[in-house]
């Protein structure tokens, strides 16, 4: 599998310079969200390599290569989830660089500076983001699935700025949990309980897209 | 030993195509040419034999084994060179193989080294920039050097210049000389397969035609020409196709024995190309 995911990181090199400027782009734009600007940079970065290496495979048509080979589906599909640290590995190494450099010049733009709490939750958004996306690309490829790539990011999106709306009296139990919200990211409790749902979000994503690559055709 | 590939009446069904009940199969050390028009099915009897489509109906044998139930096992002794490249273009061959062959248990670097300067491939350039036949090449070379068993090749030559073409049909001729390995040779090139195929399967409209070895069928089938007045109910149970001029007739008959027998010289009997036989039975001449 470690081939596969090499594979995914030889075709993901020539990215690399757009991802810094993505980086620094985002860096700049995400100022304001304070401990939410490196999550953001992670999960928007992270997520672009994420559909970047599913529009190499559609490019290259490379499902009969690898179906020709003697590599399961299991492998195939395994590979693209294991591929994500990887992707965002890379992304926080591109943000230390960016961050580094922005210091040395006097921070003409404001970068938070590295934390744990910031980069697992970075992973655990991509993560998520991804086990709602591969599904539907190993059931009909990278072309047809842009449709929910878009249903998906747009739905979020608007999701969010709808949702204030929606609510029309804000519930009691808010107030106190934003207040606790610092408190609980640093909760080791509260990381083992996300964890588990995100693990248990990956794995059921993981069993669909590998019955749905199963049932494809090429 | 057994046939090392053999298909039991496959059935494939799409909108518009069928792939009904083919039958056939391959001995070790031959080579069998798979011949047919475009969309004849030819591409979706090689997909399902590599199970990249699911069968309808039907079973497919590769070295005796259940080409679904044993996949893994079945396609480390495959090598497979499809008509469109399907490695990736912006990866270098070096890149390339470094990803492919780690999934070979048999994969040999001497024999892929040997063959990457046989053709004279470039290791550090991207394949996008590789011609059509150097292309063709690197899956060829891929395909031996992890010492495949069966080599499926669907329309390798399409689109190649006849030098690369007369390359390849040189290396498939050298490769089954010990006999261990065998080819599945799909193409409407049928000049190519004149040349090296020990076999030869038709395959029309998703049927299966014929499946037989090459001496067989030039000992069957002849082309034949003559009078207009040859042409009769005696002679035609025989023809699988005529074409019809002011001057006289020419088509294909089968049991050629039978036929010089009845016309008593009175007609031209000849050998046929594979392109005769393929294009008399295609076309359909009303007989």
């Amino acid at each position: 599998m470690g081939y596969l995911i090499l594979k995914d990181l030889l075709l993901q090199r020539k990215m690399l310079g757009a991802a810094v400027l993505y980086v620094l782009l985002f860096t700049f734009a995400f100022q304001s969200m304070g401990e939410g600007q490196l999550i953001a940079i992670i999960s928007a970065v992270g997520y672009m390599f994420v559909m970047l290496g599913a529009a190499w495979e559609e490019k290259n048509n490379s499902d009969v290569l690898w179906n020709s080979l003697p590599v399961s589906k299991r492998k195939i599909v395994g590979a693209k989830y294991l591929s994500i640290p990887v992707y965002v590995a890379i992304v926080i190494a591109i943000y230390w660089l960016v961050s580094t450099v922005l210091s040395l010049l006097g921070d003409p733009i404001t970068a938070m500076p590295l934390d744990l709490t910031s980069i697992l939750l970075g992973v655990v958004a991509v993560f998520v983001a991804a086990s709602m996306y591969f599904p539907v690309f190993f059931a009909v490829g990278y072309t047809k699935s842009r449709y929910w790539h878009f249903i998906l990011f747009f739905g979020i999106m608007m999701l969010g700025s709808v949702l204030p709306a929606l609510i029309p009296k804000k519930p009691a139990w808010i107030d106190p949990l934003l207040e606790r919200l610092p408190e609980l990211r640093g909760d080791a409790a509260g990381a083992i309980v996300l964890g588990v749902v995100v693990a248990a979000m990956v794995g059921i994503s993981f069993l669909a897209s590998l019955r749905l690559y199963g049932r494809r055709e090429f | 030993m057994g046939p090392i590939l053999e298909l039991n009446n496959v059935v494939k069904e799409f909108a518009g195509f069928k792939l009904n009940g083919v039958s056939f199969s391959l001995e070790p050390g031959f080579i069998m040419g798979f011949i047919g028009a475009n969309g004849s099915g030819k591409t979706t009897t090689i997909k399902l034999i590599m199970n990249l489509l699911h069968l309808d109906g039907g079973d497919i044998s590769v070295f005796g084994l259940d080409s679904r139930r044993n996949e893994q096992e079945v396609k480390q002794r495959i090598g497979f060179v499809y008509d469109d490249n399907h490695f990736y273009e912006e990866l270098t061959i070096a890149q390339m193989t470094k990803v492919v062959a780690p999934f070979y248990r048999n994969w040999d670097w001497e024999i892929y080294n040997e063959y990457v300067n046989r053709f004279g491939l470039p290791t550090t350039k991207k394949i996008k920039t590789f011609s059509r036949g150097m292309k063709m090449k690197y899956s060829l070379a891929v395909a031996l050097a992890h010492k495949a068993e069966l080599l499926i090749m669907d329309e390798p030559t399409s689109g190649l210049d006849p030098i690369v073409r007369s390359e390849l049909l040189d290396i498939l001729s050298e490769v089954i000389q010990d006999e261990s390995c065998s080819v599945l040779f799909s193409s409407h090139i049928t000049s190519d397969l004149d040349r090296i195929a020990d076999y030869v399967t038709l395959i029309h409209q998703g049927s299966l035609v014929f499946s037989t070895s090459k001496e067989e069928l030039f000992e069957t089938y002849a082309v034949i020409k003559g009078e207009r007045s040859l042409l009769d109910a005696n002679l035609r149970p025989y023809l699988v196709g005529v074409r019809e001029n002011q001057f006289g007739f020419e088509g294909l008959v089968k049991e050629r024995a039978s036929v010089e027998r009845m016309t008593g010289g009175k007609a031209i009997l000849e050998r046929p190309t594979l392109e005769d036989i393929m294009l008399y039975y295609t076309r359909g001449r009303a007989v």
